[in-house]
């Protein structure tokens, strides 16, 4: 099982961000907006929580599903989508289930997403979850991964939990359960069914530079003439 | 002063249709949990195509947006006529118009945005917008202002244009719009006059697999 319940209860106590995030927005619109039928690009997002993410790929046509595992998010996830993208279950669908096993065929999807959701599970079950996602990816499909980096607010606090990891005291993962963070030459380990393209790194600081938050954007593509990995 | 060329960018672009992430934040901490959204009411200076108002006017903020480029705020208007029926409703309005004379009144807004709006002026004139949104800010009102900060990608290329200022930089993601000036953190006093400056947090994002650095400052300040 590679979903922490505390995520549970965190759906259903916080306003959660309702808006995709830039770097998402950056990577759909590179490569997929000049696509000649949107509908016919289908993108897949991993721990996709209330929604954000799906209900911008809704609204600018492209078919999707996401999965996630908490029933308080997917049950929000919904509610949005039929509020203001009448007629979505036409081209998108919601899971509640586990990113390590996914319900989906074999290279189904033209992208794969992970905005953070991957980084909440330890290093072999990551592994485990970018292999299932490559192996839903069709040939020469893209990964968009945003994963929390090494030197982030809040890394080393609290309780260690093996491989990079930590119940975080301080920082954002503060209080959401596991947190894993990522070294810049992890990456094509861990993401070993996909061909890393590039590597950006983001950081911001927090309370007038007290702070600071230091994530990868990962881009990678599932190299060509594979076939399924199962 | 407004530059023609952002006439012809948004002429020729799909520009981002959907809010900053920091500018999201930025209203969602202090703005999200007041009895009553209609009554608060925001200015946003250049504001492009729209994208952050059309984020304030879901979420039931009263807006102001003012930008130089008619086809921008013809394009803004069209996606909140189209998307967020009823907009007007709380005196919300966006024009066409100049950010160094503010056509409002003192004390009008609670919050002012510049969302990477007053880096495409000199330093001369960016002192004057910061002046301008100190007088409509209402007493306690806060200014949001993301910033080109001093070294991102495409600093020092293009023709000098006066205090650290660039007309088409020939690199980066400001390459070819006109007047750049890049903001370094011992000039924010300077810029800001009497706003009380609150916090400064710096943003920075790599190209080209890391081989470049995009740099902005966000600055927080208040009006006491």
């Amino acid at each position: 099982m590679s979903w922490d319940p505390v995520w549970e209860k965190i759906f259903r106590e916080q306003a959660w961000g309702k808006y995709p995030g830039e770097e998402l927005i950056r990577f759909v619109a590179r490569n997929f907006y000049a696509a000649p039928d949107r509908s016919a690009v289908r993108i897949l997002e991993v721990g996709c929580g209330p929604g954000a993410n799906l209900w911008f790929l809704a609204r600018e046509g492209f078919a999707f599903a996401g999965i996630d595992g908490s029933s308080t998010a997917i049950a929000k996830a919904e509610k949005r989508l039929d509020d203001e993208c009448p007629g979505w279950r036409s081209f998108g669908e919601l899971r509640v289930g586990d990113m390590g096993n996914l319900p989906f065929g074999d290279a189904e999807f033209d992208a794969v997403i992970d905005n953070e959701a991957v980084c909440c599970n330890p290093w072999d079950a990551s592994k485990a979850i970018y292999a299932e996602m490559a192996r839903v990816t069709k040939p020469a499909g893209r990964i968009f991964s945003r994963t929390f980096a090494d030197g982030t607010w809040g890394e080393g606090t609290g309780k260690s939990a093996g491989h990079h990891a930590w119940f975080c005291e301080d920082g954002p993962m503060a209080g959401k359960g596991f947190a894993r963070f990522t070294t810049l030459d992890e990456i094509p380990v861990l993401i070993a069914g996909f061909d890393v393209r590039s590597v950006e790194l983001l950081t911001w600081t927090l309370e007038g530079r007290r702070h600071e938050i230091r994530e990868w954007v990962i881009l990678g593509e599932k190299p060509a003439g594979t076939g399924p990995t199962s | 002063m407004w530059d023609a060329t952002w006439e012809s960018i948004f002429q020729a672009r799909e520009w981002g249709q959907y809010p900053g992430e920091d500018v999201v934040r930025f209203i969602a901490r202090n703005y999200y949990g007041v009895p009553n959204r209609a009554a608060v009411k925001v200015l946003e200076v250049g504001s492009g195509v729209g994208a952050n108002l059309w984020f304030l006017a879901r979420e039931g903020f009263s807006f102001s947006g003012i930008e130089g480029s008619p086809t921008a705020v013809a394009r803004t208007v069209a996606r909140l006529d189209r998307e967020v029926p009823g907009w007007k409703g709380n005196g919300s309005e966006v024009r066409v118009g100049d950010c160094l004379s503010l056509p409002y009144a003192n004390d009008s807004f609670d919050a002012v945005l510049d969302i990477g709006a007053i880096s495409c002026n000199s330093f001369e004139d960016s002192q004057r917008i910061y002046a301008e949104l100190l007088r409509v800010a209402k007493p306690g009102g806060m200014l949001f202002s993301r910033v080109v900060a001093g070294g991102s990608w495409g600093d020092g290329t293009g023709v000098p244009a006066g205090r650290r200022a660039f007309v088409n930089c020939t690199e980066g993601t400001v390459a070819g719009m006109g007047l750049i000036r890049f903001t370094d953190e011992r000039d924010v006093d300077d810029l800001l006059g009497s706003w009380k400056r609150m916090a400064i947090e710096r943003s920075i994002w790599t190209e080209g697999d890391r081989n470049h650095e995009v740099r902005q400052l966000n600055i927080f300040a208040s009006k006491s």
